[in-house]
């Protein structure tokens, strides 16, 4: 496989738009072409990651984002795997690229969901499970993360506290990034007394809805060099991995299988152990979430994952800082942007421009996007170069 | 349709009088309740369809405040995991569960019947 380059990655704010997702898209894109200081026509192909575009009555995005660029020849399609479309697209950009047919290809993500009223938006995230089976059982989607919650609790004895000291650390990153949704100092005491949607979890252990986009673009090598480019972040690693789209089939409830086998696929081919990371982007869609991610991951042991957070080591300025951006809890989760976004966290991280959330010295950083409960899962290791 | 493979309607159909219907590889004898064609464990083509035990405890449950779509009048009630006695895992739910005190983790229930179109379990005493 050839040497691949993360180029250029812009999102936009994530929250409350008035933009479509199709404004969105197009503007994240431009924003990460800019960056990358390349021409649209540089661009040989796309993938845009989207879960529900069809609550905005529009399938079929990829044409009408080329054309807003400039560069309507460009084949683009859309790729779905609910929250983890993003990663998804991305590892098949990845793909083209390190396989030598594609130079160049462009990786949107975009949203739409604030125009749904709460009962549509949480019918559509449970449409990302086995819906006619555990969504028309009754379970929502924090249902399905509920019902991981308790099992950790049972293994484990994890702690609802706990639980809250991860929203905690999120929104006290999220403080400083002026993209992020939710904006706002939280305590534990405030999550534990947020209502609760499906026991153990309450609203503040949850991400918010979130409109938005990011994009990225990625080169080989010899684009670099034919263009003289100065070579900045390569990816070192691309890890995807499906699991069991029933939650209530699996053996371990706490625990992804799919996060297990993406991240070895990813840090072997790095080369790497989690020891060198020097952050994570996870994907926190609850706040279970980060802490069964940081245990698969294999930062932590199996269990001792949520007492880390609660001891300070995974803050910015803890041994591994996890979710510097905020994370999907803070920043925000466009369902189809946040694996991308995830990426331009990384972006911003490798290249220092990441203000009062810089981590110090960042070299490699580590992307985990989770769709559903773990149906999907990719993993992406980027390194500055 | 027996041996050809275990389909959607298959299983919510039987749910409704508390029937559960599964799939046995017959090659390994690999059995599970879920919509398949191939054997998880060996690959084979051929799964029969049986009748299976629809009793079994509570794996992990949650108590669902807000509920998705067909489900918003039904709010409190538990939504469950359950092993059942062959060790295959399904989905359900238990109406008129308010509080996580009222189950546990290894309670015994059994199927009923379905709704809207849920499997609906009751508990069981030990």
């Amino acid at each position: 496989m050839n040497k691949v380059f993360l180029i250029g990655a812009a999102g936009t704010a994530y929250g409350k738009s008035n933009l479509t997702a199709r404004d969105l898209s197009m503007l994240a894109s431009k924003h990460a072409i800019e960056n990358a200081g390349i021409k649209p026509q540089d661009i040989q192909a796309s993938f845009v990651a989207n879960a529900f575009g069809m609550a905005e009555k529009q399938g079929h995005l990829g044409p009408l984002l080329m054309s807003s660029l400039g560069i309507p020849h460009a084949p683009s399609s859309t790729i779905e795997a609910a929250c983890c479309s993003g990663g998804s697209a991305f590892r098949e950009a990845y793909v083209n690229v390190a396989s030598g047919f594609y130079d160049v290809m462009l990786i949107t993500g975009t949203e739409k969901v604030s125009h749904l009223d709460t009962l549509t938006a949480t019918t559509y995230f449970a449409y990302g499970g086995d819906y006619l089976f555990e969504g028309c059982s009754g379970a929502s989607f924090p249902g399905l993360y509920a019902a991981m919650a308790r099992a950790h609790m049972h293994e484990y004895g994890t702690t609802e506290e706990e639980l809250a000291a991860v929203a905690v650390k999120n929104h006290n990153n999220g403080m400083f990034n002026e993209k992020a949704h939710l904006q706002k100092k939280i305590t534990v005491d405030d999550v534990l007394k947020s209502p609760v949607v499906a026991d153990p979890l309450k609203l503040f252990d949850a991400c918010p809805f979130s409109d938005g986009a990011a994009a990225a673009i990625i080169a080989s090598e010899e684009f670099m060099n034919r263009n003289g480019l100065e070579k900045k972040i390569s990816i070192k690693g691309s890890g995807r991995s499906g699991g069991s789209g029933s939650l209530h089939t699996r053996e371990d409830m706490s625990s992804l299988e799919s996060t297990i086998r993406a991240s070895r696929e990813a840090l072997g081919q790095a080369g790497i152990s989690v020891k060198d990371l020097d952050f994570a982007e996870v994907h926190d869609c609850f706040t279970i979430a980060e802490i069964i991610a940081m245990e698969d991951l294999g930062i932590f042991e199996k269990g001792q994952a949520s007492k880390a957070v609660v001891e300070g080591r995974t803050a910015i300025n803890g041994e591994i800082p996890i979710n510097p951006s905020g994370g999907l809890k803070s920043k925000g989760h466009p369902v189809g942007a946040t694996g991308v976004g995830q990426i331009v966290e990384v972006f911003d991280q490798l290249t220092g421009n990441s203000g009062k959330r810089q981590v110090n010295d960042a070299r490699i950083g580590l992307t985990h996007n989770v769709g559903a409960t773990g149906g999907s899962c990719a993993v992406h290791i980027f390194e500055r170069e | 349709m027996s041996d050809e493979a275990l389909f959607v309607n298959d299983i919510i159909e039987a749910t409704r009088d508390g029937i559960i219907k599964a799939y046995q590889c017959t090659e390994c004898n690999e059995m599970g309740v879920s919509v398949q064609a191939l054997c998880k464990q060996c690959g084979n083509n051929k799964l029969n369809i049986k009748e299976i035990s629809n009793v079994g405890k509570v794996v992990t449950y949650t108590i669902q405040t807000v509920a998705p779509d067909p489900f918003v009048n039904e709010v409190p009630y538990a939504w469950v995991i359950v092993e059942l006695e062959d060790k295959i895992r399904i989905t359900g739910w238990i109406p008129f569960i308010s509080s996580k005190e009222q189950l546990s983790i290894g309670q015994k229930v059994k199927l009923v019947k379905s709704y809207k179109p849920g499997m609906v379990f009751e508990k069981l005493s030990e």
